[in-house]
């Protein structure tokens, strides 16, 4: 079955949608690419029949008007396989761009494994584009879009430290040590902050 | 949801009024508009104007708060104090927000972005330009280099934006009118004595749903809000 291959990336992609990302399926990739190239090469090859035998005789040959559906067959498929393979590469880029939001500008190892070269260098200029953008809005005044990511109900969070992280200074000077289970009650914009790079959680 | 309910300015309109009167803004107008923007922005499908003004004199009033709020003794003890750091929480949210949703919807239809640069203000075509060529650079590397066509070059550029989604302009919005507009029309169709079919008149306050295409004018001239 044509372009079967590239259905897989896509139903791969689908059976992940909830979960992290998997790891980038090179190899799928490149032979999805190579059917696209193959079948390209035999529809050139055909279009060349068609086109002699066009040029050569006037009255129509008889092979020349059946390899028209062979041809549009073949092209369909291509179009299908480069919809399916951008299809690929622009969920993975759009969920790579989530990442950037919800985990900030870098990525945790596991993460990275699962990223392709490509990738990696769309995400870091995406960083880039997205903090010097920041840093001018607003006639260079800068503004943090990435805090306040929910509506602030409340200004102080009461929150647990889940890791041992030591001391932390907070916006307004304080400094207090975050150790293993340790509760603390600070400003809403700190606990975001702490929340967001997993150190500590809310507590309900 | 609770960030759309109206958030009552706090702060005592003596302090801030003698300071802030760019354009003649009181600081509550100047939220009632900032919170409107934001409002309108959220709810309506495709990119609307930058409101390059009001984010500017948020800014000028965040900062005023901000130098309030470092200069005063009693941190966390007084009341004052409290109150004046939520309402800077609750200003820096809406304006983080404001700016979130317009970066969206940059990212999401880019080339449509670009094809209306006057509705982005500078720093968002630069952003706009630079995003759509690593978004192209990265397609193409990645995908498309790989499979031979006939005209490569120019076939993927063109194939790449007409794949990627376009704004829905028939989405259905809700809106409320601030001034009356008589004899809008909505469709082409024309009854038998050749004048167009659907007519409305809008009178003021009236509230109602329709299709986002049909008000898109009347949004940018202020005459209805988007609730």
């Amino acid at each position: 079955m044509l372009a079967s291959k590239a259905h897989e990336l896509i139903k791969e992609l689908d059976r992940s949608r909830d979960t992290v990302l998997p790891p980038y399926n090179a190899e799928t990739i490149r032979f999805c690419q190579l059917e696209a190239n193959e079948l390209f090469r035999q529809n050139y090859e055909d279009v060349q029949t068609v086109v002699q035998t066009g040029t050569d005789s006037n009255s129509s040959a008889s092979s020349a008007p059946t390899l028209m559906p062979t041809i549009s067959i073949r092209h369909a498929a291509i179009q299908r396989i480069k919809r399916c393979l951008l299809a690929y590469a622009y969920h993975r880029m759009n969920k790579i761009k989530s990442l950037r939001w919800s985990i900030g500008p870098v990525l945790p190892e596991h993460m990275r494994n699962n990223l392709s070269i490509d990738e990696i260098e769309f995400f870091s200029n995406y960083n880039q584009t997205l903090s010097s953008y920041m840093r001018s809005i607003g006639n260079n005044h800068s503004l943090d879009l990435t805090s306040f990511m929910i509506p602030p109900k409340k200004l102080f969070a009461h929150i647990k430290c889940i890791q041992d992280y030591g001391p932390y200074e907070t916006s307004d000077g304080t400094i207090i040590q975050l150790t293993f289970n340790s509760e603390h009650y600070v400003l809403t914009s700190d606990a975001e902050h702490l929340i967001q790079r997993k150190i500590a959680e809310h507590i309900v | 949801m609770d960030e759309n309910n109206s958030y009552p300015l706090l702060l005592s309109q003596n302090d801030i009024e003698e300071e802030e009167d760019d354009d003649d803004m009181t600081s509550q107008e100047l939220f009632q508009r900032l919170q409107q923007a934001w409002l309108n922005e959220k709810y309506s499908p495709i990119l609307l104007k930058h409101e390059n003004l009001l984010v500017l004199a948020t800014f000028e009033l965040l900062d005023d708060i901000e130098k309030r709020l470092k200069s005063s003794e009693h941190k966390t003890t007084s009341f004052r104090w409290l109150m004046h750091r939520t309402e800077y929480n609750r200003l820096y949210f809406i304006l983080c927000s404001y700016i979130r949703t317009r970066c969206s919807k940059i990212e999401e239809y880019p080339s449509a972005a670009l094809n209306s640069e006057e509705l982005l203000s500078p720093e968002e075509c630069v952003y706009a330009h630079t995003y759509l060529n690593n978004m192209k650079q990265h397609l193409k590397k990645s995908v498309l280099t790989e499979l031979k066509s006939e005209q490569q070059q120019n076939d993927d550029d063109i194939t790449l934006i007409q794949l990627l989604p376009k704004p829905n302009l028939n989405d259905f919005v809700f809106f409320q009118v601030d001034q009356s507009v008589n004899g809008v029309i909505l469709s082409n169709e024309q009854n038998n004595s050749g004048a167009p079919n659907d007519i409305i008149d809008f009178k003021t306050d009236d509230q109602y749903i329709m299709q986002f295409k049909h008000i898109n004018k009347l949004l940018n001239e202020k005459q209805i809000h988007l609730v």
